[in-house]
């Protein structure tokens, strides 16, 4: 489905990804981890068109990512919900929710499902945005997403500064993601939750993915498990 | 005679409003400061000043080709010399440059086609005033203030009501959110600019019949506008509204108490001490890192 090859990514003289490839399969939830500064965002915000890739290609569903602008690419069945959330902190609940709705069809469906999956939102659906918890406003931003009825959903972080009750919920949500058909492909700092609910994992250290497995394998391998869960 | 200089206040307020509202559109949104735009509405006065004395086109009726022919100009000005110093290095500091140039070149080319001489155009509104429960309120201001609560309200609906409005509001909050949930960026700078600039050019053609057009009369109202918008709140819609009023109304109750020389010395007083007081103005958002 996401095809990327030989990706490499620069800001300014400074390149940050390095020929990287991965793939992500249509229903599939994939998982991106990696330390601070790998370049993790910087992969997503590229699929996306926030930043331009130096050289390779990204296809979705055998087309060239890169030739499409970045605002049509939520139209493709690309949605990425970036870190940090960056909700309109100034419009009300449902007003985010809507403004991410850009077809019509299947808009009234998909903003049932979430009230019912996440009744904390239909309750402050006139509350501004930027008022409600952090958690809420990441429910708020994974719903976002939705709203686009994407094909490939892609998360930068979403549990990132949250409480670990949160978190859990956070990770039950992208799994109800998957039973809606939604391919999920994510990236956390959580490395054991994460591998646990991925079929997949890529490690993605200095701007090159070093290690690709499916999940279990990566539990097991003993670098993962020194460097990134403390396990000898 | 009290609720007399509150009338006169309200009214000028209403066209001080008008003419701050596009400015303060077009920096809320696209976060650059239009040093033009007093000189758009110059340009607008000349465009009504002539449509009337060549055309014989009655400024109220010159609205339906000043305003369309400022959205064109709006889109080529922001294509031609906004768009390519945003998202730059020291855009804030270029489009200032550039729109400062752009004023000064609008200024020179009135005053080397048209003269500085002072113009003013008689219509059948000119010296009438209308008798309201003993207030005497002048015909021109007063459609000029009812043209004002009309865009006040039609702006509000289409920023609150519409999806383009509700697109307008999401690029001003975050551009990179917008780009994500599959908003062209571009194209709502584009639109926003544009309808700003047609805003001011609409406030031109209001302002002809009460006020005279010379070359630098953009000057002045520039000046008033940027006092408006700080007082009201950088970006603020309401807040420009509030502004507008407020110093419509200091001007007024100024004039009468002091006198009409003095009415801007204390409207700028007034404006210190708030901004001592509120240093995000009225409505604005204090900078919060």
């Amino acid at each position: 489905m996401l095809k990327i090859e030989k990706l490499s990514v620069s800001y300014g003289d400074t390149q940050v990804i390095w020929d990287v490839d991965i793939e992500v399969k249509e229903g599939e939830v994939v998982t991106l981890l990696g330390p601070n500064g790998a370049g993790k965002t910087t992969l997503m915000k590229t699929i996306c068109g926030l930043v331009p890739a130096k050289s390779g290609g990204i296809t979705f569903l055998g087309e060239d990512l890169l030739k499409i602008n970045p605002w049509d690419r939520p139209k493709k069945g690309v949605v990425l919900i970036p870190e940090g959330r960056k909700l309109f902190g100034k419009m009300t609940v449902e007003e985010n929710l809507t403004i991410a709705a850009w077809k019509e069809e299947g808009k009234k469906e998909t903003l049932e499902w979430i009230y019912d999956t996440l009744p904390r939102l239909a309750e402050r659906r006139k509350q501004l945005a930027g008022t409600m918890s952090g958690g809420e406003q990441q429910m708020c931003a994974i719903a976002r997403g939705i709203m686009a009825q994407p094909k490939l959903l892609m998360l930068d972080e979403p549990s990132l500064g949250l409480a670990p009750l949160i978190v859990e919920q956070v990770f039950d949500l992208i799994q109800k993601l998957q039973e809606r058909g939604i391919t999920v492909f994510f990236v956390e700092q959580f490395v054991e939750q994460s591998l646990k609910i991925a079929s997949r994992g890529y490690l993605l250290e200095g701007g090159r993915i070093v290690l690709h497995e499916d999940s279990k394998s990566m539990l097991n391998n003993d670098y993962v498990r020194q460097v990134y869960l403390g396990i000898a | 005679m009290l609720l007399q200089i509150i009338a006169s206040g309200l009214l000028l307020g209403g066209i001080y409003a008008l003419v701050s509202v596009g400015l303060n559109l077009i920096f809320g949104v696209i976060k650059i400061v239009n040093l033009a735009h007093g000189d758009f509405l110059m340009m607008a006065m000349y465009g009504t000043f002539f449509l009337y004395t060549v055309q014989g086109i009655n400024p109220y009726v010159s609205t339906l080709i000043i305003f369309p022919a400022f959205v064109l100009i709006g889109v080529l000005i922001f294509r031609l010399i906004i768009k390519p110093l945003l998202g730059k290095a020291e855009t804030e500091v270029n489009t200032i440059i550039a729109t400062a140039g752009l004023g000064f070149v609008l200024q020179n080319l009135a005053l080397m086609l048209w003269k500085s001489d002072f113009r003013a155009i008689e219509t059948n509104l000119t010296g009438k005033s209308y008798e309201f429960a003993g207030i005497m309120l002048s015909a021109g201001r007063t459609w000029a203030f009812v043209v004002c609560v009309a865009v006040a309200v039609l702006l509000y609906y289409i920023l609150m009501k519409t999806k383009v409005g509700t697109h307008v509001r999401a690029v001003s909050q975050d551009t990179e959110a917008a780009t994500l949930m599959g908003i062209n960026v571009n194209k709502i700078y584009t639109l926003t600019f544009a309808f700003g600039i047609a805003l001011v050019g609409l406030a031109g053609v209001i302002l002809t019949p009460t006020f005279y057009v010379y070359p630098t009369v953009g000057l002045y109202f520039n000046t008033m506008a940027f006092i408006i918008v700080v007082l009201g709140g950088l970006g603020s819609f309401t807040g420009a509204l509030i502004g507008g009023l407020i110093i419509g109304l200091i001007e007024s109750f100024a004039g009468v108490m002091a006198s009409a020389e003095l009415a801007q010395v204390f409207s700028l007083l007034i404006f210190l001490i708030i901004l001592f007081v509120r240093p995000q103005g009225i409505m604005g958002k204090s900078a919060r890192v």
